[in-house]
C-alpha cells in the first residue's frame, strides 16, 4: 500500500512575544527569525503512518522551501521510503485551493492509496486543504481521525464525531483528515539512523512543473491582513486564603467544592 | 540506637507544629528525588528511602532546632529550596531522612540600592529578586535557565551561574554575605563587605556546599543597574567549533566583556537554530551595560569574527527570538514531561569546564566516546556558554530513546554511562567535572579525582562542621 503523508514545517507560534505580532509590508506577519517545527496535526499523521508501515510505500511531502530539509531528513532516517519538497518561495497560508491543487497533481504523478494529512495548521488554520484534496481526487475523506490500524484488505479507522468515537473498516483509495490524536507524538530518530540515511537524497519538484500558476494566481487573493485584535483566553479563578492549610482547605470545600461534589 | 520514623515524626512535629510537618506519602516520594530521577518518578517508581518527613521551616530558629534535633539522633537531612536540582543532590540516599525545605522562608529584607544589594530568606524565588529590582531599574545580573523555579538558599548551595555570567559572573561572585546554620545549631552570618582580607574568604566554605555542611538561610548579593534598551545582539554561523573557541579566547583575553557569549555545535544549535544554520555551529553574542561599553564591545567582537572568513552574521532577531525563549518554568517542565513520556526520548546535560588549550580535544574526545559506546543516542553535542580569561565551559546535550528498560534502568543504561565518559575525558586532560550544576550524588564517585591532594582540604570541612554525617549523605562525597 502505497501511503502519503502531507506535512507543513511552520513557525512555532508560541515563540512570539505580544510584541512580535506586527503587520508588516504587504500585509504579512514576519515569522522568519521563529524556530519551525511540524504542524502538530501533521506530525501526528507522520506517527499514525509510521505505525502502519515500516517504511516501505511511506513518502513524506512538504510544500515550502529549503527550512524544510531538516525536517525531511528526519523523516528519511525515520524510514520514509521518499521525501519530497514541492519547492515554492510563494507564501502559501492562505492559498489551501492551490496547495490542495499541487497535492492533487503530485498524486496524479505519484500514484497514492491512501493520503494522510492534518487538519489544519496553526499559521493559516484555514482547516480545508484535506477536504479539497479529497474533492479534486474525487476521494472519500475521513476527518478527525484519531487512530488508523491495519486490518485484513482494509484500514480500521477512528473518529471523532458529535455523538462519540466512531470506527470504520474503509477500503483505499481515501484521504485521511488527522484531528486532535493524543499519545501520536513523532518518534524520534537515533543517530545511527541518521548516519544510515545519510545518502538518502530528498526529491525536490518545481511547483511551476504542475502549471498550475493560474490556480495559484487565484488562490489566496481575497485575503488582505489589515488588522489584530488580542483575544484574550484567562480563566476566571479565585484566590482561597485561610488562617493556616487547615482553614483554607475549609474555605476551599464550603465556598467551591461542596456544592459540586453534591450535584453528582 | 537510631529513634523509629514515628518518633522522628513526632518529634518534628513537636518542634515545628503539624502544619509544617508534611507526611503525605505522595509529597515524601516526590521529595526523595529530584530532576536527575524524573523518568522513574513519571513512571511512578521510587526506588530511593522515602524521607520520613519533609518539615517546611519558616525561621532560622526553626533551622536550627530541626538540625539540632537531627545531630543529636544521627538523622539524615536534605536541605532544599526550589526543588529544581538536576544531580540527585536533593535524593535521599537513606532511610528515614528529613527534607527540610526552606521555600517558605521567602521574604525581600531589604533592597539597599546605594550600596547595590538586596538580601533575602533562602526561599526567595529568584524571578521575585528579579522583578523587585527590575520594578526598580535594577537587575540581579543571575539569570539561570531555571530562574523561574529556582529559589536562593538553592542556588548558592549549588554554586549556580546565568546566562549573562561573562559580564557579571557566577553566584559566587555575586554573594556578598550571608546566613547558614550548622548541624550543630550554630548560626553564622558573614557581613555584607565590599572585600576583605582578613583570612580565607569563608563564604566559599558555604557557596556550593549542596547541604552538606550547612544550611543557608539567608543571603545578600550585588545588584546591577538594568539598562535593556542599550543591549547589542550578535549572532554568526560558522564551520568549526574550534574556529568558536578560538573566537571566544579572543574576545576574552583581549578584555572585553559580553554578558552572552555562546558557540553551539551543529547537533545541539540543529535543535534551536534550524531554520538558519541547519548543520552548522552558531555563535552567540549579547553586549549589556552603558551605550558605550555594549557599543564598543559589539564593534570589538566584529572585528575579532571579521577575521574568520568561515563566520556569517545572522539577524538580529533571529538572536534576540531565542533569547526569549531561553528559560525554563513550570509550563516547559510540564510540557517535557509530556513529551518524555509520549516519545519515550528523554535529554540531559552534563556540565564541564577546562582550559582553552583542551577544551575543544575534550568536546571531540566526549561526544567520539558517545557516539561510539552509548545505545540508542538520538542527539549528542553541546555548547558554551560561559567563558573566562584561561577557558570555557562545555554544556553536553544528551538524548536517547529509551528501548527496552524498566523506569530504573535509565539510569544504569544511560544516563550514568554518559556521565562518566564525559567525566573520564575531562579529568583527563585536566579540566573539571562540574561546570555549574554541583556535584549531587551523581558525580561524587569521581570527587578524589576531581581534587587530587586537594581532597585532604575537602574531607577536612566535612568532619570539621559536620562530624556526625547527618548532612545530605552522598552528596559531593559518595555514601561510605
Amino acid at each position: 500500500m502505497n501511503l502519503l503523508v502531507c506535512c507543513k514545517i511552520v513557525p512555532d507560534l508560541d515563540r512570539l512575544s505580544l510584541g512580535d505580532w506586527v503587520i508588516e509590508g504587504q500585509g504579512r506577519i514576519d515569522t522568519d527569525y521563529v524556530r519551525n517545527m511540524i504542524n502538530p496535526f501533521d506530525e501526528s499523521a507522520l506517527e499514525m503512518a509510521l505505525r502502519l508501515s515500516d517504511g516501505p510505500g511511506l513518502t513524506a511531502l512538504t510544500i515550502g522551501g529549503r527550512m524544510a530539509d531538516p525536517f525531511l531528513k528526519t523523516l528519511l532516517a525515520l524510514r520514509f521510503e521518499r521525501a519530497v519538497r514541492i519547492e515554492t518561495p510563494a507564501d502559501r497560508r492562505f492559498c489551501p485551493d492551490w496547495i490542495a491543487a499541487l497535492i492533487a497533481a503530485f498524486v496524479a504523478r505519484s500514484p497514492q492509496d491512501v493520503l494522510i494529512l492534518g487538519r489544519q495548521s496553526g499559521e493559516g488554520d484555514n482547516a480545508k486543504t484535506p477536504l479539497l484534496v479529497a474533492e479534486l481526487l474525487k476521494r472519500p475523506c475521513i476527518t478527525e481521525v484519531l487512530r488508523i490500524e491495519a486490518a485484513a484488505e482494509c484500514l480500521r479507522v477512528t473518529s471523532q464525531v458529535d455523538a462519540g468515537l466512531l470506527v470504520q473498516a474503509v477500503r483505499p483509495p481515501l484521504v485521511l483528515s488527522v484531528g486532535n490524536a493524543a499519545g501520536t507524538a513523532l518518534r524520534v530518530p537515533t543517530l545511527k539512523q541518521r548516519m544510515l540515511s545519510g545518502k538518502q537524497r530528498i526529491e525536490v519538484i518545481d511547483a511551476d512543473s504542475f502549471g498550475l500558476e493560474a490556480v495559484r494566481a487565484s488562490a489566496g487573493q481575497d485575503y488582505v491582513l489589515d488588522g489584530m485584535t488580542l483575544v484574550s483566553h484567562r480563566r476566571a479563578g479565585r484566590i482561597v486564603a485561610g488562617a493556616d492549610a487547615r482553614a483554607t482547605a475549609r474555605t476551599l470545600y464550603a465556598e467551591c467544592l461542596k456544592q459540586r461534589l453534591e450535584a453528582l | 540506637m537510631p529513634i523509629s520514623r514515628e518518633q522522628i515524626v513526632k518529634e518534628l512535629i513537636q518542634l515545628l507544629g503539624q502544619d509544617q510537618v508534611v507526611t503525605d506519602e505522595q509529597v515524601l516520594k516526590l521529595s526523595s528525588v529530584d530532576r536527575f530521577r524524573r523518568y522513574e518518578e513519571l513512571n511512578g517508581v521510587f526506588a530511593l528511602p522515602i524521607p520520613a518527613a519533609v518539615v517546611y521551616v519558616q525561621s532560622t530558629a526553626e533551622v536550627q532546632a530541626v538540625l539540632m534535633f537531627a545531630n543529636k539522633n544521627r538523622i539524615n537531612v536534605v536541605p532544599r529550596t526550589g526543588h529544581s536540582a538536576t544531580e540527585g543532590g536533593l535524593e535521599t540516599a537513606v532511610e528515614n531522612s528529613i527534607v527540610v525545605d526552606g521555600s517558605r522562608m521567602n521574604r525581600i529584607l531589604k533592597l539597599d540600592t546605594y550600596n547595590m544589594q538586596i538580601t533575602c530568606q533562602c526561599g526567595t524565588p529568584l524571578q521575585a529578586v528579579e522583578d523587585a529590582l527590575r520594578a526598580q531599574g535594577y537587575t540581579a545580573g543571575h539569570s539561570p535557565q531555571s530562574k523561574p523555579l529556582a529559589q536562593m538558599g538553592g542556588l548558592v548551595a549549588t554554586r549556580s551561574i546565568g546566562q549573562f555570567s561573562t559580564l557579571y559572573g557566577g553566584i559566587e561572585d555575586m554573594v556578598v554575605g550571608l546566613e547558614a546554620v550548622f548541624p550543630n545549631g550554630k548560626v553564622c552570618r558573614i557581613k555584607n563587605v565590599p572585600r576583605r582580607a582578613a583570612g580565607p574568604d569563608i563564604r566559599h566554605i558555604v557557596i556550593g556546599n549542596e547541604g552538606f555542611l550547612c544550611f543557608i538561610t539567608e543571603v545578600t548579593v550585588k545588584i546591577f543597574k538594568y539598562q535593556p534598551e542599550n543591549n547589542i545582539f550578535l549572532g554568526y554561523s560558522l564551520e568549526h567549533m574550534k574556529t568558536g573557541f578560538e573566537i571566544l579566547r579572543e574576545v576574552m583575553v583581549n578584555g572585553y566583556r559580553p554578558s552572552v557569549a555562546r558557540l553551539y555545535d551543529p547537533e545541539d544549535g540543529a535543535y534551536h537554530f534550524s531554520h538558519f544554520a541547519d548543520g552548522k555551529c552558531v555563535l552567540i553574542f549579547m553586549a549589556e551595560g552603558p551605550r558605550g561599553i555594549t557599543e564598543a564591545t559589539a564593534k570589538a567582537i566584529e572585528e575579532i569574527v571579521a577575521r574568520y572568513s568561515e563566520c556569517k552574521q545572522v539577524e538580529t532577531r533571529i538572536i534576540k527570538n531565542w533569547f526569549d525563549n531561553l528559560n525554563w518554568g513550570p509550563d516547559k517542565v510540564a510540557e517535557e514531561r509530556i513529551e518524555i513520556m509520549a516519545t519515550k526520548n528523554i535529554g540531559n546535560t552534563t556540565e564541564i569546564s577546562a582550559n582553552w588549550e583542551v577544551i575543544d580535544q575534550i568536546y571531540q574526545n566526549a561526544c567520539k566516546r558517545l557516539r561510539e559506546e552509548i545505545p540508542d543516542l538520538t542527539l549528542v553535542g553541546g555548547h558554551s556558554s560561559h567563558s573566562y580569561l584561561n577557558g570555557t565551559n562545555l554544556y553536553f546535550v544528551h538524548y536517547y530513546n529509551l528501548v527496552d528498560i524498566r523506569p530504573e534502568e535509565e539510569i544504569t543504561k544511560y544516563h550514568q554511562p554518559i556521565k562518566k565518559i564525559i567525566v573520564e575525558e575531562t579529568l583527563k586532560l585536566g579540566g573539571t567535572m562540574c561546570h555549574h550544576h554541583g556535584v549531587g550524588k551523581h558525580r561524587a564517585e569521581w570527587i578524589k579525582d576531581e581534587y587530587g591532594s586537594s581532597y585532604y582540604m575537602l574531607e577536612t570541612l566535612k568532619k570539621a562542621f559536620d562530624p556526625n554525617g547527618i548532612m545530605n549523605i552522598g552528596t559531593i562525597i559518595p555514601m561510605p
